[in-house]
């Protein structure tokens, strides 16, 4: 129950999910403050629970590491872990650990919940309403909902209505560059969902994505995103010449079916494509190669040229044998790990090494979720080979990516 | 223990801490704070020569949200009880509790004639 009474603002509709776990009073009525309105504040672990009972989209923690009874690491152990287990994909919430321990306290907490699948902000105590606010805001836009759009309530969409919205065509693709670092090239493009409502608005994946990784929708949605972004590659080939790779999200209900590595092959013949220019990224939530089949898929679309990256490196399945099996020619490191070469000496050694291991085995490191300059200047000086993220160009429809495309050649001509 | 007023609390603290000066607002948190720190205070005094780890917990959430208010002189006290019981001296953390009594006996007052100032 509140113990402030804020200024009486109608719910709004779109208002996004706020669970504060805290036991200072004090800190859970500034964050009511800060998140009015906007947000719908929960602030008991009940929340988490019914959640996890109703797969509903999560949102945002706001987590104090030292309270009585369950700390912040038995909620991250037990319910944010539960939360995990029932394999809401993609719909994780953005955890921002708020505290005044030390930070390698912190800093544990932070690497435990990335480990269980988490975005991980990090806010230390004492903090205003103002601070809380920005953090809110990178919150929002760090994964949660769809990046770059208001705060949207995102049910997770039932069965029929996915259907519905796959046979009207409403899923679009969006795109997002990435630049190799040592050609400062446009070396790629990575294809990424978004559901287009009928009122106009873009919905990001938290909604769909159960869908889309799942048994019986994978394998359609990775073969529809692929044809409906494969022309607008192909427009940028005949447009500007551009011989850059394509990079699609496979889940692993697509690699274990039996005839999903021919239907892939049959759409690059049919959109004349170079299979040597697609990159099949695979998500870590689920340790994609362990069956036979899509071992054997997967061996199928090596043969042909096409290449496999490792995506989202640090936040789901440990990558260190998956990295030995020759399989992969890429790593795509999260965010969370790149954020820390600016903010944690710890994690900016772990992510130096990874970057340098990959180096020596000639496998090709993206930073993703680059944000900003000094992200951008320590990922150079990190040593990655790839770049993707904001501070280069959010994810776009495949219009503005031409656009963006178009742009960036004239300034490249003028110099 | 002679403190002046201004080095025991700052009024312009939970202002900023807020971004708004609403005096229904700051008098609400003013309030929280007061009657939260109140059982803490309690609770501190009470562990005090048995169990130096729950004031531990405590000191260190009454030092966070203390300093979001503006307690300036009981933020200190309680970084110096952490420190003494890191460093295990048991009398210095007994004059510390009871520093950190007197103290908060003083804040209270300030913060309740600030609530009194507010809603004039």
């Amino acid at each position: 129950m509140s113990v402030i009474a804020l200024p009486t603002v109608a719910p709004e509709e779109d208002a996004v999910s706020l669970v504060v776990l805290d036991d200072d009073p004090f800190y859970v009525e500034l964050a009511r403050f800060a998140a009015n309105p906007g947000f719908e504040v929960r602030t008991s672990v009940d929340a988490l629970r019914t959640k996890t009972a109703e797969r509903t989209a999560p949102g945002i923690v706001l987590l104090d590491l030292e309270m009585p009874g369950e700390s912040g690491f038995d909620v991250i152990t037990k319910h944010l872990s539960e939360l995990a287990t029932v394999d809401i994909h993609g719909q994780m919430p953005v955890v921002i650990i708020s505290s005044g321990m030390k930070e390698d306290i912190v800093d544990l907490a932070s690497k435990l919940a990335i480990l269980a699948g988490y975005k991980v902000l990090r806010l230390s105590k004492p903090y205003s309403a103002g601070k809380l606010r920005n953090m809110l805001k990178r919150a929002v836009s760090a994964g949660c909902l769809p990046e770059g759009q208001k705060p949207e309530h995102c049910p997770v969409m039932s069965a029929p209505d996915y259907e519905s919205a796959l046979t009207g065509g409403l899923f679009v693709p969006y795109f997002q560059p990435q630049i190799c670092l040592n050609t400062e090239q446009v070396s790629g493009v990575e294809v990424l969902a978004r559901l287009q409502r009928v009122d106009g608005r873009t919905i990001g994946p938290s909604a769909f994505v159960h869908h889309i990784e799942s048994d019986a929708y994978g394998v359609e949605f990775a073969l529809y995103m692929l044809e409906k972004a494969l022309p607008v590659v192909r427009f940028l080939e005949r447009t500007y010449r551009w011989r850059g790779k394509l990079s699609i999200n496979i889940p692993q209900a697509a690699l274990e079916n039996r005839s999903f590595a021919r239907e892939l092959t049959d759409r690059l013949v049919l959109f004349d494509f170079p299979p040597s220019r697609l990159i099949c990224e695979l998500t870590e939530r689920r340790n994609a190669l362990a069956l036979r089949q899509a071992l054997g898929n997967t061996g199928n679309l090596l043969m042909r040229g096409i290449e496999f990256s490792i995506d989202d490196f640090g936040t789901g399945h440990s990558s260190i044998e998956r990295l030995n099996s020759g399989v992969f020619n890429e790593l795509k490191v999260d965010r969370s790990f790149v954020r820390d070469l600016v903010g944690s000496p710890i994690g900016s050694e772990i992510t130096r090494a990874i970057v340098r291991a990959c180096s020596d085995h000639d496998i090709r490191t993206v930073a993703e979720g680059v944000e900003n300059p000094a992200m951008l200047a320590a990922v150079i000086d990190a040593g990655f080979t790839h770049v993707q993220g904001y501070a280069i160009c959010p994810p776009v429809p495949g219009g503005k990516l031409i656009a963006w495309m178009d742009r960036k050649n004239k300034a490249t001509r003028k110099l | 223990m002679n403190y002046k007023y201004y080095e025991i609390f700052d009024t312009r603290s939970l202002e900023v801490t807020l971004g708004t000066g609403d005096p229904q607002i700051l008098v609400q948190f003013y309030e929280l704070f007061v009657n939260h720190t109140d059982s803490l205070i309690a609770d501190i005094s009470n562990d005090t020569g048995h169990d130096n780890g729950a004031i531990l917990n405590l000191t260190h959430k009454l030092k966070s949200s203390g300093k979001s208010l503006g307690a300036v002189a009981l933020t200190v006290c309680m970084q110096d009880l952490e420190s003494a019981i890191h460093a295990g001296d048991d009398v210095r953390v007994a004059n510390l509790v009871q520093e950190m009594s007197e103290l908060w006996r003083k804040t209270r007052a300030i913060i309740r004639e600030e609530i009194r100032r507010i809603r004039q």
